[in-house]
């Protein structure tokens, strides 16, 4: 329930979760942007055998994850730093998107006006 | 030789076969490994029997479960069935349910789960009619029955399956997932699935078959029999994911949930409060499974199946104590005087409802939480929380006519539960509900889920739980003076309490009214018309055509006949002079 | 058997054989009816016993139906030879001349005297009677049938020999109203061809020959007859055997041709004639069991001191003929191997 009430305001400007942004990433900001990048590299990733839905932004605090669990077994509550970072770094990828979701949004709204006023 | 009875020698066989388990379960997790060992039974040319063993960490675990509750529960019965004459028959009985159930957590392919799987349904037919009295056979006949169709629906997916060449389902599920016959097969699963754990179209058989003693329940009604559908949705869970069906499957199993959170709430039985509460969870094991989260399901069966069996032992404790009395309004304040039991009851029943760091919390707490993360309906939602709730009411419900009302039964007691072979084995089973939660989180979740909800959602559980709790102190204080609100509304009450009448579509509804049709069909149609149209009418039209004929045959007219064969050659003169007239 | 040790009859029954082959190899019409005449001439010294009152008597009613048959026959060929000069055979006058015929034979329905006379009869003559009697005139009714007539009639015979035949106590009755059903399977035997006419009659009279001849050895005129005769279990056998094998039940050989038939009448689509026929040959069928499974069922009071024995070569004949009844059918299949 909470994805789609999420973006239950969005529905007037045709927004729905899964939709690409679709403005220049750089408008409206004073500095650079630069694109995300990943810091787990990918053979790293593919010799720990993770599975593809978490190799993401996060992987590299993941793959200490599974580091520190390999080493610490099976005394894994030694690892809840590891876990804390990890889950830290989701979280903020989290509100990354959320931000991004309603960037797009307020772009919409401000094309909308711009289109009603001309 | 007294030492070393059947009980004993089960017991540590069970336990350290778990002790074991437990080394390569954690060898495998943090490997991840899968084993599968395969024994070739015979090989002709081109066709071969193979009989595999899947080892992976999800069956290491499962079988250390099911071993490690079914060798207390072993040793909790040589205690609890201490005056049962052949006890040799029911420790055999439930060691073969045990085996059938290893045998379905580690099958590969669908032939041995259905021998697993048709193993599990007959043994626990076997042990729910162990003691022989009309209820038992009733119950026994549902459960078993009502276990059948399960069982016809696997041999459907059996005979599916033969389009893929192997019955080795572990291999090519992943692959062949936009077939349509996979879309045939993955229905016939889930139907099976729902049969074997209960969910709503077949759910008449969990209440009914707490005919069974206490030892079985607490070994196959809360831990594995049930369970073992849950457990064949996950393995085929690949399969499963984007069908139409699996969200009937999570409709249908949030119902469960509510349905049985409800009608726990009107039981006076103590088995069957506890009957119902394990169907509540499971239909909570089935929804979170059928929103996408095999290995949140996972983690919550285990650690159900640990609170739940120490709850039944528990009810078995105080059930001896009571001289087998399971109505819990003759009970009360047994806290006073076996506080060990009571330790364990509460403990058992504060895992349940998910109080903070006991077993129940890491599991339902995080169903609980990622379901609020996720997609869904506004009704599934509401009926989670309100079902988590319900549990919080039955719980304290029970906990208040159990422990902290007065004793009803007799005006002088001394209750006693001082047998050390049932603490010893409830204790086990309460170490392990404490600590288990915790230990799975960390081995099972080797990636871990983010949550991020706001306060409220979060909170959401804590106000349920508060409401529950004081709907279940105020549901306790009924008196026989006060006035009675289910007779103000008897039909909505017995809908509620009855389990929305499900017992009736599965006994009644199968049996009289086929049969009565039948009747009708036999006196009206084959005993009657067809007998008039068909059988005895004609030999009453022969009968007659025959007199009448012998009127005529039987007089020797002979003169008569010869006269009218006279007239018709007259006639036919007659005849041709016309035709030639007419030429 | 002993009939034929008497030189009057001998005689008499080799004018019937002849009289039979000039009335179906002749090639007018004449000769047909002179055929008829001789079969009459000859057959009334067979019948007539001056001994039995009832057998005279019937030997007399035979000879006036008969004749006035067979005057009417020769005025209609003589009627026919005025006015058609010999063309076309679904006409007018072929039911004329057919009805003669049918009377000749005792079908329906015509057949009225032909049960009284049966009664009068011995066994053996009732065997000539119902078998070697119906040739000529249907061998001569195959030469100029009307078909819708023919039609007609073979269903009135199937339902009269049906229903007739089941208020019977008498044997002899019995084996009349038998006869005149399985008159019905030889008329719409005829209109399909004479061969099938020919391998229904041979079966038909092979199986009459057994029942009669076990009926004359047994010397059993009525049903009540059967229940207490006092005959070994292997002879009461064969005539259960036979009794269905008449009816027309499968595996024995009876079965065969009705079955021949019926194929034949399916391939030319005369669907209802089968019904009717099939039907009828149930009822019929009915009744034998009836009297089978009262008769060689059940346990009733026998005279145990008196035994029958058998001891003449005939029964041996008799014995080979219910062999073939019984086994015919699979021993036929071996024919095709």
């Amino acid at each position: 329930m909470g994805q789609s009430m999420g973006s239950f305001g969005a529905r007037n400007v045709d927004l729905y979760m899964n939709d690409n942004p679709t403005f220049d990433p750089q408008t409206g900001f004073s500095f650079e942007r630069k694109p995300r990048e990943m810091k787990a590299r990918e053979e790293d990733l593919i010799s720990a055998r993770i599975p593809p839905q978490f190799r993401d932004y996060c992987a590299h605090y993941l793959l200490d994850y599974q580091v520190c669990r390999y080493k610490n077994m099976p005394m894994l509550y030694k690892c809840a730093h590891e876990k804390h970072d990890y889950l830290n770094c989701e979280h903020q990828d989290y509100v990354l998107r959320m931000k991004e979701f309603e960037r797009e949004r307020r772009l919409r709204l401000r094309e909308q006006r711009i289109v009603g006023a001309a | 030789m007294q030492k070393f009875s059947i009980c004993f020698i089960s017991f540590f066989v069970l336990f350290s076969f778990s002790m074991i388990n437990i080394f390569f379960f954690s060898y495998f997790v943090m490997n991840n490994l899968v084993y599968i060992l395969e024994w070739e039974l015979i090989s002709f040319s081109s066709m071969s029997i193979v009989m595999s063993i899947l080892l992976d960490w999800m069956s290491l675990l499962f079988m250390m479960f099911v071993s490690l509750i079914s060798s207390v529960v072993i040793f909790y019965s040589k205690s609890y069935m201490s005056s049962e004459l052949n006890l040799n028959r029911f420790i055999i009985l439930v060691l073969l349910f045990v085996f059938s159930m290893i045998l379905l957590i580690i099958s590969p392919n669908i032939i041995s789960i259905l021998l697993g799987w048709d193993g599990l349904g007959l043994v626990s037919y076997c042990l729910v009619i162990y003691y022989q009295n009309i209820k038992s056979y009733n119950a026994g006949m549902l459960t078993a029955l009502s276990n059948r169709v399960g069982d016809v629906f696997i041999l459907m997916v059996i005979s599916w399956m033969m389009n893929y060449g192997s019955w080795n389902y572990f291999f090519y599920l992943d692959f062949m997932v936009n077939d349509y016959m996979m879309m045939m097969i993955s229905v016939m699963i889930i139907m099976a699935a729902m049969t074997k754990s209960a969910q709503i179209p077949f759910s008449s058989w969990l209440p009914a078959a707490m005919a069974a003693p206490t030892p079985v329940s607490a070994l196959v009604h809360s831990s594995t029999l049930v369970t073992a559908g849950v457990y064949l949705l996950i393995r085929f869970n690949s399969l499963l994911i984007d069908m139409f069906f699996f969200k009937v499957l999570l409709l249908l199993s949030g119902l469960t949930m509510f349905m049985a959170g409800i009608s726990a709430n009107y039981e006076f039985d103590l088995k069957k409060i506890i009957a119902l509460s394990t169907l509540s969870q499971l239909g909570l094991m089935m929804s979170i499974l059928s929103m996408g989260f095999p290995d949140l399901a996972f983690f919550h069966l285990l650690t159900h199946a640990m609170f739940k069996a120490l709850l039944f032992m528990c009810a078995g404790v105080i059930i001896h104590m009571m001289n087998d009395i399971q109505d819990i309004r003759f009970m009360g304040g047994i806290s006073n005087f076996i506080p060990l039991t009571c330790l364990c009851l509460n403990v058992s029943n504060m895992a349940l409802c998910g109080i903070p760091f006991l077993a129940g919390f890491y599991s339902k707490d995080l169903i609980l939480e990622m379901v609020s993360m996720s997609n869904l309906n506004f009704f599934i939602f509401l009926l989670y929380y309100v079902s988590t709730g319900l549990t919080m009411f039955y719980s304290f419900r029970l906990t208040m006519y159990l422990m902290i009302n007065d004793f009803n039964l007799l005006s002088v007691y001394n209750l006693y539960d001082e047998d050390y072979v049932m603490l010893k084995s409830m204790f086990t089973l309460m170490m392990m509900s404490v600590l288990s939660g915790s230990m799975l989180m960390w081995s099972i979740f080797s990636y871990p889920y983010m949550i991020y909800l706001p306060l409220n959602i979060k909170l959401m559980v804590i106000y349920v739980s508060i409401l529950g709790a004081f709907l279940g102190y105020l549901m306790s204080n009924m008196n026989i003076y006060s006035m009675n609100k289910y007779l103000k509304s008897y039909n909505l009450s017995s809908f509620l309490c009855l389990m929305w009448f499900m017992p009736n579509l599965s006994t009644y509804g199968l049996n009289f009214y086929f049969l009565n049709y039948g009747q009708l069909m036999l006196k009206n149609i084959d005993m009657g018309w067809s007998e008039f149209y068909s059988g005895q009418g004609l030999v009453l039209i022969l009968k007659n055509y025959t007199v009448f004929y012998s009127f005529f045959q039987m007089n020797n007219n002979f003169k008569i006949y010869l006269f009218s064969f006279v007239l018709w050659v007259c006639f036919l003169m007659m005849f041709m002079m016309i035709y030639l007239n007419s030429l | 058997m002993f009939y034929f040790m008497n030189s009057n009859k001998m005689f008499f029954i080799f004018i019937l054989f002849f009289s039979t082959l000039i009335s179906i190899s002749s090639n007018s019409w004449l000769g047909c009816w002179i055929g008829l005449e001789i079969n009459l001439l000859s057959f009334i010294p067979l019948i007539s016993n001056s001994n039995n009152l009832l057998s005279s008597e019937a030997s007399l009613k035979y000879f006036l139906t008969q004749s006035i048959a067979s005057i009417n026959f020769l005025f209609f060929i003589l009627l026919k030879m005025i006015f058609m000069k010999n063309f076309e055979m679904n006409n007018f006058f072929s039911i004329m001349i057919n009805s003669s015929l049918l009377m000749k034979m005792g079908s329906a329905p015509f057949h009225f005297w032909f049960p009284n006379i049966v009664e009068g009869l011995s066994w053996f003559n009732n065997f000539i009677l119902m078998s070697w009697q119906k040739i000529s005139p249907i061998i001569l009714l195959s030469y100029y049938f009307n078909k819708n007539f023919l039609i007609l009639i073979i269903m009135l015979n199937a339902i009269i020999g049906a229903i007739g035949g089941l208020n019977q106590t008498s044997l002899r009755k019995l084996m009349a109203f038998s006869s005149i059903n399985n008159l019905s399977w030889m008329m719409s035997s005829i209109m399909i061809s004479e061969n099938l006419w020919i391998f229904y009659f041979l079966f038909y009279s092979m199986l009459i020959s057994i029942m009669c001849f076990m009926f004359y050895m047994l010397n059993l005129f009525f049903i009540n007859q059967l229940f207490f005769i006092n005959i070994n279990y292997l002879i009461k056998l064969s005539l259960l055997i036979n009794f269905l094998s008449l009816g027309g039940l499968p595996p024995f050989i009876g079965f065969f041709p009705k079955w021949i038939i019926i194929n034949f009448f399916m391939n030319n689509n005369f669907y209802f004639i089968t019904f009717i026929l099939i039907m009828s040959s149930l009822i019929l069928l009915f009744f034998y069991i009836r009297i089978i499974y009262s008769s060689f069922m059940f346990n009733y009071l026998k005279l145990k001191w008196i035994k029958i024995y058998f001891k003449n070569k005939m029964f041996i004949l008799l014995n080979f003929i219910s062999m073939v009844s019984i086994l015919g059918m699979i021993l036929s299949t071996f024919f095709f191997l």
